[in-house]
C-alpha cells in the first residue's frame, strides 16, 4: 500500500527544497553504538549526526561515506561496581573502537558504563546491565518445510525454525532470534550476499511461561545459514523493536523515533547473552 | 455529588414545568407534517408560528410539528428559506391536524424570496451547530469534480481538515475518532474512500446535514467532539424522477419515485469509479489489477396511515485494490478491500397531537480485509488479515410538546458493539492451516436521556437535559451522568447571546497514527488499560440573524478539556501492514498511552444560505495542546492539527438562469509536525558478524514533539455550471479548477542526503529538507442530467 502511494507521490507530486528560514536549528551530536556480551570483543562505533542544512566537511578518506567514523574520540568502559574506566582504542582497519576479551572482561548480571568524549561534540554516556542468565531452551527445530521443484528439478525450499523458550519468572526478559543466510561467489575475490530475518520476543504478560516462536523463510536458495538466539537487556530490545517499526518517512504515519539510551548523544549501548543450542 | 445533581435537575424541571402548566387552560393543538410540493418529501426545520406573536416551533427530523395555542382565531404561518411561505387562518376551538405542502420558489421565474431563515439562529437554544445546505454542496467546486459533503464541512469554522485533499476532519481540537457520523441513525465507522481522499457522501441522496460542535443536546452521546447527523432523502412520492452524472473518475445515478402514489416511495443512489475498467484494455494479459470504489444508498418509506410511517434505509459501499500476475512458475494475487454497510428500520408514530415517537433498529458493519495468495510451482501460500466492527442497536426517541414553551425529548438507546481488532488466517502446504484469531470483543453501550427546550417568555430559550451513559465490557460496568445545558438570551428580535456547558464520554477508541481515515485504522473498546475518554466543554457566543439577506452571523468562543485521549506510544505501531502475520503478536493495549487535551478558540461565521449571491466566510482562531506522561518526556505539545488561523471564503453567484459561478478560498496555519532535525545511522546488530555495516539504516533525530510548522496552506478553487432546462429535464455542465494559482502546499517533508564539492575542492556532506506538494492546478469537467 505504502509502495503504491510512494509511486503516486513521486510521479505526480512536486518536490522542492524547504526555504532556510523555516528550517529547524540543530547541532551535530555524538552517535554511539555498541552491544556487549561475555567473552566477546567490545566494538564501539562512534560518529556524528548530520543536522538538516549543516555543512559537514569530509576528509578525503571519508568521501561517499554519509556517516564517517570519528577517529579522535576518547572512549572508555567500566564496570559500575568494581572497576575503573578502561580506555578503548580506535582500530583504523575496522573503523571501530575495539577492546578484546583478554583486555576487559564482561560478566553476566553486571552493569557497565560506556563514556565517549569528543573535543567538539562533548560527552556521551550510557549504561547497560548484562542479562544474568540464559533461559532454558525447551526445543528448537529447523525443518525444511517444503521443497520446490520445477519439471522435476529441485529449485529451492522453505525453511521453518521453531522452538520454545522457558522464560525465567520474576524478572523482565527479552529475546531475539536471528536467522542469517549467505550466498557467496568468487570472482577475483570472494563476494558474499547476506540477508536475515529476526523475531523479537518480550515476556510481558507471559512471565515465567513457555514462549513459542516460529520463523519462516520462503523460497530459500542461499548457500548456508546461521541461527542465533539471544537473551537481551531492555535497551537492546527497545532499540531493535523501534528500528523494526521505523517508518522511513511514510507521510501517513506519525514518526516513531528510534530508541536511544545515550545521554548527551544518540544511539544505543546494549548487552546480550547467546543461548546455546 | 450524583445525588445533588439529580436533585438540581429535578428542581429545575419542576420549576419550569410547574410554571408552564399553570397556564394550561383552554389550549388546543395544531399538529401535522410539512411536505415539499412536487415530491412530497417531508421537510425538517420548517418554521411554524402564529403571525404577530413570538409563539412558534419548527418541524422535527421527520417533518412533524405540534403547536399548542389558546382557543381563538390564529393565522398560522409555515416558512422555509427558498420556499413560498404559506399561512392559514384557523379558528381554534379544538385540536386539529394540518398537513401542509410548501412550494419551492426556485421554480418561479424571476422571483427571489428573502424570507424567514429556515431555523432562526438567534432564536435557537442551541449553539455551535452548523447546517450545510445540500444545494450548496452540489455547487461548490471540488477536487476532480467529485462533490464531497465532508470536504464542505471542512470549510466551516471550528472544523479543520487533515492532510491536503483528504476528507477527514477535526472539530475543535478533537481527533477524528471523536466525531460521530450518523446516517439515518446508523453510525458510519469509516466514512472514506481511496484512503481518505473522498468521502462516502457525495450529496445525491442527502436531505440534510447538521454538524454539532458543542452545546450537545442530551439526545446525542458517545463521542467527545462532534456529531454529524446526515439524513437521507425519502424519495419522491409524487412522480418518478432521477439524476445521472459523468465525471472524471466516477459516474453516478439517482432514481426515485412513488411505489404507491403519496403513500410510499423509494430512492436508489449509486456511484462507481471506473479507472480499473478504462485501464483494463491497456494491461498485459498476464497481469490484472486495479482499484474501484462504489456507493449504494437505498431508501423506502411507507405511510401506513396518517399517524404511522415506516422507513427502511441502507448504505453499502466498498473500496477494493486488487492485483495479480502470472509469470515463470509463479502466480500471485493480492488485494485490500474495505466495506461499510449500514441499515436502519424506523417506525414513526404520532401517538397524540403532542407526542411523537420514533423507534429505530440499527445495523452497522465495517470490515477491512487484506489477502495474498501465491502459487509457486507446486506449493500454495495464502494469507488473509481482517478486522472490523459490527453494531446492532436500538433507539427509541420521544418528542413531547405539551406547550409552545416546552419541547421535551426523552428516550433510550442501546448498541451492541462487536469488535474484531484482527484475525489472521495463514495457509500453506507445510502448515496446512494456521489460524490466529482474536475472538470478537463484545461491549454494550447504552444511553438514557431527557431534555427540555424551554422558552422563557420572550427573553430567551434554554435546553436543559441530562444523559446517563452506560458501558459494559468484560463484566465491568461504567456509569456516567452527563449534564447538558445550552441557552440563548434574546438581546433584540434578531440577536441573542448564547452559552452552553456539556460533559461527554466516549467508550470506543480509534487506533490511528495518521488521522486521515485509512482503512487500517482500528476501532477498539475502552478497557482498564485504555479507559473511556471524557471531556467537558463550555462556550459563549453571539448570534445575529439578518432575515432580509437570509444571513446569519455567529461569533463563539469555546474551551474544552479532555481526559484519556489516546495516542500510540513512541515507536509503537499496532498493525504493520507489510507484515500482517505479526499484527496479532502485539497487544494494542500495550502500545497505546492515555493523556490530556486542551482546546480553546474563537469562531466567526457569516453565512448566507440562499439568494443570488450565497456562501459564507468563516474564521477560526484556536489552540490545541496535548500532554501524555509517556510522550515528549511528559511535556505539553501542540496537536498535529493545531491551527492558529483558519479562514474559509465560499461564494456562489447565480449569474443568470443558466450560469452559476462558485469559488472557494481557504487559508490555514501549517500543521505542527515532528520532522527529523538530523539524521544518524542505526546498525542492526548481528552477533559475530564481521559485515557490521550491512544492516545500518539512516534514521531521524526528532526534537520537541510537533515543534515544526508546515508552511501555511492556501488555495483557490473555481467552478462554473451551465444549466439548460427543457420541459422534462435539466442538463448541467460543470467546469472547475482546483488550486487555481497552483500553490505548492506542503503535503509532507523528508530529508535528502547529498555531497557537495566546493570550489576549493572540499567535500561537504549535507542534508536538505525536501517538501512534497501533491495537488497542483487540476482542471476537471462533469456532465449531469436531471429528469
Amino acid at each position: 500500500m505504502f509502495a503504491g502511494f510512494t509511486t503516486i507521490f513521486y510521479t505526480y507530486s512536486c518536490i522542492e527544497d524547504v526555504p532556510d528560514d523555516i528550517l529547524p536549528k540543530a547541532e551535530p551530536k555524538l552517535v554511539v553504538e555498541s552491544f556487549i556480551s561475555p567473552n566477546d570483543t567490545i566494538r564501539v562505533r562512534v560518529c556524528q549526526s548530520l543536522p538538516i542544512n549543516y555543512n559537514y566537511y569530509l576528509t578525503s578518506d571519508d568521501h561517499y561515506n554519509e556517516f564517517p567514523p570519528l577517529r579522535d574520540a576518547s572512549v572508555s568502559i567500566r564496570n559500575t561496581h568494581t572497576g575503573n574506566p578502561i580506555s578503548i582504542p580506535y582500530d583504523s582497519l575496522s573503523g571501530f573502537y575495539v577492546l578484546y576479551p583478554s583486555q576487559f572482561s564482561v560478566e553476566k548480571g553486571q552493569e557497565y558504563e560506556l563514556k565517549v568524549n569528543h573535543t567538539e561534540l562533548g560527552e556521551a554516556l550510557a549504561r547497560t546491565r548484562v542479562p544474568s542468565s540464559t533461559p532454558d531452551l525447551l526445543s528448537v527445530k529447523i525443518d525444511t518445510a517444503e521443497v520446490h521443484t520445477y519439471e522435476g528439478v529441485e529449485t529451492d525450499y522453505d525453511l521453518v525454525i521453531s522452538g520454545i523458550i522457558k522464560d525465567t519468572g520474576g524478572e523482565k526478559n527479552f529475546y531475539r532470534i536471528i536467522f542469517t543466510f549467505y550466498y557467496c561467489y568468487e570472482y577475483d575475490y570472494v563476494y558474499c550476499y547476506t540477508d536475515m530475518v529476526e523475531k523479537l520476543i518480550s515476556d510481558t504478560g507471559s512471565d515465567g511461561q513457555e514462549l513459542p516462536f516460529t520463523l519462516y523463510i520462503y523460497g530459500y536458495s542461499w548457500q548456508y545459514y546461521k541461527v542465533k538466539i539471544l537473551s537481551t537487556d531492555i535497551n537492546y530490545y527497545h532499540f531493535h523493536r523501534t528500528l523494526e517499526n521505523w517508518s522511513e518517512g511514510n507521510p501517513f504515519v506519525e514518526p516513531t523515533p528510534v530508541y536511544s539510551n545515550i545521554e548527551g548523544g544518540l544511539g544505543i549501548f546494549g548487552s546480550y547473552l547467546e543461548v546455546a543450542f | 455529588m450524583l445525588r445533588n445533581y439529580f436533585k438540581l435537575t429535578l428542581f429545575l424541571f419542576i420549576l419550569f414545568l410547574g410554571a408552564s402548566f399553570g397556564t394550561l387552560a383552554q389550549k388546543y393543538t395544531i399538529s401535522g407534517f410539512v411536505y415539499e410540493k412536487g415530491s412530497r418529501e417531508t421537510m425538517l426545520a420548517v418554521n411554524v408560528y402564529a403571525a404577530g406573536t413570538t409563539i412558534g416551533t419548527v418541524t422535527n427530523s421527520y417533518g412533524f410539528y405540534s403547536l399548542t395555542l389558546p382557543k381563538g382565531e390564529w393565522e398560522i404561518v409555515f416558512s422555509f428559506v427558498g420556499y413560498q411561505p404559506r399561512s392559514f387562518n384557523i379558528n381554534l376551538e379544538k385540536s386539529i391536524g394540518l398537513n401542509v405542502e410548501l412550494d419551492p420558489t426556485i421554480e418561479l421565474e424571476g422571483v427571489e424570496v428573502y424570507g424567514e431563515l429556515s431555523k432562526s439562529s438567534s432564536r435557537s437554544a442551541h449553539m455551535s451547530v452548523v447546517e450545510i445546505p445540500v444545494q450548496q454542496i452540489k455547487t461548490i467546486p471540488a477536487l476532480l469534480g467529485e462533490k464531497d459533503a465532508l470536504k464542505v464541512i471542512q470549510l466551516m469554522p471550528g472544523v479543520q481538515k487533515g492532510s491536503e485533499g483528504t476528507s477527514g476532519f477535526y472539530v475543535r481540537g478533537g481527533g477524528p475518532d471523536q466525531n460521530l457520523i450518523i446516517l439515518d441513525d446508523a453510525p458510519v465507522y469509516n466514512a472514506f474512500h481511496l484512503f481518505g481522499f473522498f468521502s462516502l457522501f457525495n450529496g445525491d441522496a442527502i436531505k440534510s446535514m447538521e454538524l454539532t460542535k458543542g452545546g450537545f443536546p442530551a439526545r446525542y452521546g458517545g463521542r467527545l467532539s462532534s456529531v454529524l447527523d446526515i439524513t437521507m432523502k425519502d424519495g419522491n412520492k409524487e412522480q418518478f424522477s432521477g439524476e445521472a452524472g459523468i465525471g472524471i473518475i466516477s459516474s453516478r445515478l439517482v432514481l426515485e419515485g412513488p411505489i404507491q402514489k403519496e403513500k410510499s416511495s423509494f430512492l436508489i443512489s449509486a456511484r462507481r469509479t471506473y479507472v480499473d475498467v478504462l485501464m483494463r484494455p491497456f494491461m498485459p494479459k498476464d497481469v490484472k489489477g486495479g482499484y474501484f470504489f462504489y456507493d449504494l444508498n437505498a431508501k423506502m418509506n411507507w405511510e401506513i396511515n396518517s399517524k404511522n410511517r415506516i422507513y427502511l434505509s441502507g448504505y453499502f459501499g466498498m473500496d477494493k485494490f486488487y492485483g495479480g500476475e502470472e509469470y515463470y512458475r509463479h502466480s500471485t494475487e493480492a488485494g485490500l478491500f474495505w466495506d461499510n454497510a449500514t441499515s436502519t428500520i424506523r417506525w414513526n408514530s404520532v401517538i397524540s397531537a403532542k407526542l411523537f415517537s420514533n423507534l429505530s433498529l440499527i445495523f452497522s458493519n465495517y470490515r477491512l480485509k487484506i489477502y495474498a495468495m501465491e502459487r509457486y510451482q507446486d506449493s500454495n501460500y495464502e494469507l488473509s488479515y481482517s478486522s472490523g466492527i459490527r453494531d446492532y442497536g436500538l433507539k427509541y426517541d420521544f418528542s413531547w410538546m405539551p406547550l409552545p414553551s416546552h419541547t421535551v425529548r426523552y428516550g433510550l438507546s442501546s448498541v451492541w458493539h462487536g469488535f474484531t481488532p484482527s484475525a489472521v488466517v495463514l495457509k500453506n502446504n507445510y502448515m496446512n492451516e494456521f489460524k490466529s484469531e482474536i475472538n470478537t470483543i463484545n461491549t454494550v453501550e447504552s444511553g438514557l436521556y431527557v431534555e427540555d427546550e424551554i422558552k422563557i417568555f420572550d427573553r430567551g430559550i434554554v435546553n436543559i437535559g441530562s444523559r446517563l451513559s452506560h458501558h459494559y465490557h468484560k463484566k465491568n460496568q461504567q456509569l456516567n451522568v452527563e449534564p447538558r445545558i445550552s441557552g440563548s438570551y434574546f438581546i433584540t428580535k434578531d440577536m441573542s447571546a448564547k452559552a452552553s456547558y456539556v460533559q461527554m464520554n466516549q467508550h470506543i477508541h480509534l487506533l490511528t497514527n495518521t488521522g486521515i481515515g485509512l482503512p487500517t485504522d482500528l476501532w477498539v473498546p475502552a478497557s482498564d488499560l485504555a479507559p473511556s475518554q471524557s471531556s467537558w466543554q463550555g462556550a459563549i457566543g453571539l448570534a445575529k440573524d439578518v432575515p432580509k439577506y437570509s444571513t446569519t452571523v455567529s461569533l463563539e468562543g469555546y474551551y474544552k478539556e479532555s481526559k484519556n485521549v489516546l495516542s500510540y506510544r513512541e515507536g509503537a505501531s499496532f498493525l504493520m501492514i507489510d507484515d500482517p502475520e505479526g499484527a496479532n503478536e502485539i497487544n494494542w493495549e500495550d502500545n497505546v498511552t492515555s493523556g490530556l487535551g486542551w482546546s480553546y478558540g474563537v469562531e466567526l461565521l457569516i453565512h448566507r444560505k440562499s439568494g443570488k449571491l450565497s456562501g459564507w466566510i468563516g474564521y477560526t482562531l484556536s489552540w490545541t495542546q496535548l500532554q501524555f506522561d509517556e510522550l515528549n518526556q511528559g511535556r505539553k505539545f501542540y496537536a498535529r492539527y493545531d491551527r492558529r488561523h483558519d479562514v474559509s471564503v465560499v461564494g456562489i453567484y447565480e449569474l443568470n438562469k443558466g450560469i452559476t459561478l462558485s469559488a472557494t478560498w481557504v487559508y490555514g496555519t501549517g500543521n505542527a509536525l515532528s520532522i527529523p532535525i538530523a539524521t544518524y545511522p542505526a546498525w542492526q546488530h548481528v552477533p559475530g558478524e564481521s559485515l557490521f555495516n550491512s544492516w545500518y539504516r539512516t534514521v531521524g533525530e526528532y526534537g520537541e514533539k510537533n515543534s515544526f510548522r508546515m508552511a501555511p496552506y492556501h488555495r483557490l478553487d473555481f467552478g462554473i455550471q451551465f444549466h439548460k432546462k427543457a420541459d422534462k429535464y435539466e442538463r448541467i455542465w460543470e467546469f472547475s479548477a482546483y488550486n487555481v494559482y497552483n500553490r505548492h502546499n506542503p503535503f509532507f517533508y523528508f530529508p535528502e542526503y547529498y555531497e557537495e564539492w566546493t570550489t576549493e575542492g572540499e567535500v561537504i556532506s549535507k542534508n536538505k529538507l525536501k517538501q512534497v506538494s501533491l495537488f497542483p492546478f487540476i482542471p476537471s469537467a462533469s456532465w449531469s442530467i436531471k429528469f
